[in-house]
């Protein structure tokens, strides 16, 4: 009888183990934002494919995030072109932003600098979105 | 061979230069994972030499396929071919402010001048390839180090090998970022090198640190050009979906071909196109 209730408390321990909270892959983040970016980059130039508008080649410049937000819906495949482009460029600052949260959770405090330092000298360059000249659309 | 369109009958056949394109951004997607190349040293002569585009249009594309290619090596990344993420980071410091200086200076520069610059980088990478195949037993034997798995379930590279030489490291890693940023190229061609040669990093991490270096690099230059409005989504998106694809496709091509038939067709393939772009930019 004890050797039997010992297999059942031994039993409910690894169940325990099975339940535990998942842990978040780093690679699976980066795959799920590179699949939605090349998604909505796809959506986007197929919607401007198919309006048939005279259009010249190469087409227009990107929009600014200002256009983004208030673009008629008349300009969704550009709005979402616009957007795919920038989800796709954000992909290598989420990997250094991965391993930021990985070395601050080891405590390898010159590796967390390092990051850091990388990410904004990253974000520095999106700044030009902001303040970068005006583009109007094509 | 194209230049721009305007009519609406014309439109058809910018259609039909969005499928040539795709079909570009696979063929250098596939080429890229192949023979790990970050594809910017192909995409820019066939852009602006077959398609007729201005340089920076070509730049900005070519710095969205690098970020694709990146992005579909990670997608079917193996845990074994992981880099040192430590090592790319902290290289990457100087690579990221090269970067940021390259695509500043773009906006500045005549593209006669960038034209120029492109061909004689070309024709550097077409002889750096002939250096790698003269010294197969030197750099083509993947040498990666122990590795320790953490609490994860990722690997990681186990620093057993100890970087020299930083300072020159930085410096050089400063000079390929200003390359990617004012030529729109990976920079791979002197970054391997730098690890290998200079730093004294296993070849086999040179190449994948190298190859996580390649995107945020890239992704450090992509707003300049954006802003500046250089980025054309009619012609970056189907680069980057092409790449994307292709990559993928290298990964599956990988037991079928034979790397150094490809490795050889591209020297030749850099050659021409170093003396086009020169040609091109000088007007002969």
């Amino acid at each position: 009888m004890k050797i039997h209730l010992a297999k059942i408390s031994t039993k409910s321990i690894s169940s325990i183990r099975v339940w535990k909270k998942p842990r978040i892959n780093s690679l699976l983040i980066l795959r799920i934002t590179a699949l939605f970016a090349v998604a909505v980059m796809f959506i986007g130039l197929t919607d401007r494919l198919l309006q048939i508008i005279p259009v010249s080649f190469p087409g227009p410049s990107t929009i600014s995030l200002e256009q983004i937000v208030h673009s008629p819906p008349s300009n969704t495949g550009l709005v979402m072109m616009s957007a795919g482009i920038i989800f796709f460029a954000l992909i290598p600052s989420l990997r250094v932003l991965l391993g930021l949260k990985q070395f601050f959770q080891k405590h390898e405090t010159v590796n967390l600098i390092v990051a850091m330092i990388v990410l904004l000298e990253l974000t520095a360059s999106m700044l030009w979105i902001f303040f970068g000249k005006g583009i109007s659309i094509g | 061979m194209f230049d721009f369109y305007t009519d609406n009958d014309e439109w058809r056949l910018a259609r039909l230069i969005i499928l040539g394109l795709l079909a570009t951004g696979i063929f250098v997607g596939a080429l890229s994972n192949l023979l790990g190349i970050g594809g910017g040293i192909l995409l820019v002569p066939a852009l602006t030499l077959l398609f007729h585009l201005p340089i920076r249009t070509a730049v900005g594309a070519s710095l969205i396929g690098i970020i694709a290619a990146s992005a579909g090596v990670a997608v079917t990344e193996k845990k074994e071919r992981k880099g040192d993420m430590r090592l790319a980071l902290r290289l990457e410091i100087a690579t990221t402010a090269g970067a940021i200086m390259g695509s500043v200076i773009a906006g500045m520069v005549n593209e006669k001048l960038i034209e120029i610059a492109f061909a004689f980088v070309a024709l550097f990478t077409a002889v750096y390839m002939i250096y790698k195949i003269r010294h197969p037993n030197h750099l083509d034997i993947p040498n990666i180090a122990s590795k320790q798995e953490d609490d994860k379930g990722e690997i990681y590279l186990h620093p057993d090998y100890h970087p020299k030489h930083w300072f020159a490291g930085l410096g050089m890693a400063g000079v390929a970022g200003s390359l990617s940023g004012l030529l729109g190229v990976s920079g791979g061609f002197i970054k391997v090198p730098i690890l290998y040669s200079i730093m004294d990093v296993p070849f086999g991490i040179a190449t994948t640190t190298s190859s996580i270096m390649v995107g945020i690099t890239a992704a450090a230059s992509v707003f300049i050009y954006y802003a500046r409005g250089d980025i054309h989504p009619l012609v970056a998106i189907p680069i980057a979906l092409g790449v994307f694809v292709g990559a993928l496709l290298g990964n599956i091509l990988i037991p079928y071909v034979r790397i150094a038939w490809l490795r050889s067709g591209l020297i030749g393939l850099l050659v021409f196109q170093s003396a086009q772009m020169l040609i091109k930019a000088i007007g002969a």
